[in-house]
């Protein structure tokens, strides 16, 4: 991969939206980090009342096509289990284009609730990935 | 067997023209994806895609206008080519350039051809060269000193017309009259011209007053082999918007088509170009004058198809698979005449955008009647992207046979939950002037005027 690649990337995913990826190729995995103000589009979140109990959802939506994952292909284990505790700006899942790897990043603090599209599935701009709930919300 | 360079093509557009390309890559045995935006989401059209997929929100500059959200679509979901439709990013030289650079196939001509004729000095140039008739006019860009240029127009004529060489599809252009209008008019179209095609080149021609829009398709694979496949007249419009469109022009001596046709196909091979394409004439006192080439599907293509018999969306795939025309130009032979209607969403008197939902959606048939449209009953009209809801064509030994068959057909289609322009389409085809046939491109807007009282 040429510095020209790479350029080309970052000027792709800026244009995305995008704030970070990774990217796997011929044995090598890099992993760049852009400014805030690089990315136009922040992570995509809507509130969502399921009216029973009070408790209030953050529905964290991909920003890009792409096949979505809850675990990276080389770990054993997920990115953050079914319950477990993330903070805003933590990475919760991928969604992998070819060999690039975007971050699905927690809008909220709370706990990972649900996972609402399939895992290994094509999902696109906008698709529900995860329902993080606030510390103390049952859902 | 040999395995052919792609066999799944990412649709970057949608509405009718996606459902049409979807159509053709069916019949060829190639897989569609079919790429959306938010506001899309739910159209029917898409479950019809072997995989649909989002690109972006709403706004088509996010979407469907996203060269890095179209490429990563190709590359999530494995597609080889990119359809650009038509409008978007068709005729966009850089994104043909991109989609080249990742090694996938873009379904149209090569960046350098759509980059020429994309500056209308250098393809008014190139159609000189070919022997291409041309509208009088400006050698080149026009030059700063304005009484260089008042030279130019003097000899030219009053009116002469001004044109920025970005320009297109009636935007970025300027009438004048008159010496002492002519400017301000510099200054204005100038103006416009940097700001909207980054590209202050302007040019002068003689303002045709009465002309008559005439198109030639063509279709050229990458092994030589160059065809015209028929003449178009698109002189019903408003606001230069084409709305109904036939094919053959009616009342122009065919061998002044043809004569025409052999002239285009000469500039096609001398630009090396490739896929399909249209000239766009005007035509005024027996002569054509080119105005300039659109390098892409045209939306009108379908009366061509339905004289030709030649599945032109599906002629264009075969020849970015590589493939050799088996046609000849002799094999392209005429039948009968054709029209298409374009029935768009809108109000009947102010033509402003229709948006909601369709709660009735019931179409014509019978023989000689095609359907070009992506609606279903229940689906919703956005109010982001162009108002064209479907394509009546049809289709009759004789024009006379073509336009009853349309009065029938748009007798018989009903639509209801937003307005449409059918009524208008209807009242067209009673129109004297139209059924005669040869109107000017200024005949709607005159006949509207009119019935407002203005």
């Amino acid at each position: 991969m040429t510095v020209e690649d790479l350029q080309q990337l970052v000027r792709w995913l800026e244009e995305a939206g995008i704030g970070a990826f990774e990217i796997e190729s011929d044995g090598c995995r890099l992993r760049l980090t852009l400014q805030p103000d690089a990315a136009p589009a922040g992570p995509i979140s809507v509130t969502i009342d399921d009216g029973q109990d009070g408790g209030a959802g953050v529905i964290v939506a991909a920003e890009l096509p792409g096949l979505f994952l809850v675990q990276h292909p080389q770990r054993a284990t997920p990115i953050v289990p079914l319950g477990g505790a993330v903070r805003v700006g933590d990475i919760v899942g991928l969604v992998q284009i070819g060999p690039i790897y975007a971050p699905v990043i927690a809008s909220s603090d709370g706990r990972l609730a649900k996972i609402l599209a399939v895992p290994k599935t094509l999902v696109g701009f906008g698709s529900p990935l995860f329902e993080i709930v606030q510390a103390g919300c049952s859902q | 067997m040999t395995r052919r360079r792609f066999d799944k093509v990412l649709i970057a557009n949608r509405g009718e023209i996606a459902l049409r390309i979807q159509r053709a890559c069916r019949q060829l045995g190639l897989k569609t994806v079919i790429v959306h935006s938010e506001a899309d989401r739910s159209a029917s059209y898409l479950r019809l895609a072997d995989e649909a997929v989002c690109i972006g929100p709403a706004a088509a500059a996010r979407s469907y206008l996203n060269p890095a959200a179209l490429l990563l679509a190709a590359e999530a979901t494995g597609a080889q080519a990119i359809h650009p439709g038509y409008g978007f990013l068709s005729e966009n030289a850089v994104f043909a350039e991109q989609v080249e650079a990742h090694g996938l196939t873009f379904i149209g001509p090569s960046a350098p051809s759509i980059r020429t004729m994309g500056d209308k000095i250098a393809a008014k140039r190139t159609m000189q060269a070919a022997g291409v008739p041309c509208v009088p006019g400006s050698e080149g860009a026009l030059p700063d000193d304005a009484a260089a240029i008042g030279r130019i127009a003097a000899t030219i004529g009053y009116p002469v017309i001004i044109k920025a060489a970005g320009g297109g599809g009636g935007r970025g252009m300027r009438v004048v009259r008159l010496e002492s209008e002519l400017a301000d008019a510099l200054a204005l179209t100038r103006a416009e011209a940097r700001r909207s095609f980054a590209n202050a080149d302007l040019y002068l021609e003689k303002f045709l007053e009465h002309p008559r829009h005439i198109e030639i398709q063509v279709l050229c694979d990458m092994h030589g082999t160059v065809l015209w496949l028929g003449d178009r007249d698109c002189s019903l419009q408003r606001r230069n918007q084409k709305l109904v469109e036939e094919a053959p022009a009616p009342g122009i001596a065919r061998n002044l088509i043809a004569s025409l046709g052999a002239r285009c196909t000469e500039a096609c091979r001398r630009i090396g170009y490739r896929g399909v394409g249209t000239f766009e004439f005007l035509y005024e006192d027996g002569a054509f004058h080119f105005i300039e080439m659109n390098t892409r599907l045209q939306v009108e293509h379908p009366v061509t198809e339905m004289t030709g018999g030649i599945d032109i969306v599906q002629k264009q795939i075969e020849v970015a698979l590589g493939e050799k025309l088996t046609l000849t130009q002799a094999d392209v032979a005429l039948s009968g005449h054709a029209i298409e209607c374009r029935i768009n969403a809108e109000d009947p008197l102010t033509f402003a955008p229709s948006a909601g939902r369709i709660t009735r959606w019931d179409l014509p048939g019978g023989i000689g009647v095609r359907i070009d449209s992506h609606i279903a009953s229940g689906d919703v009209v956005s109010p982001y992207y162009d108002s064209l809801l479907a394509k009546l064509i049809v289709h009759g030994a004789t024009r006379a046979e073509a336009l009853k068959r349309a009065e029938t057909a748009l007798s018989e289609m009903r639509v209801e939950g937003i307005s449409t322009n059918i009524a208008l389409h209807r009242q067209i085809l009673q129109d004297d002037a139209f059924r005669a046939g040869g109107v000017t491109i200024h005949h709607l807007e005159k006949k509207l005027a009119q019935k407002a009282g203005r």
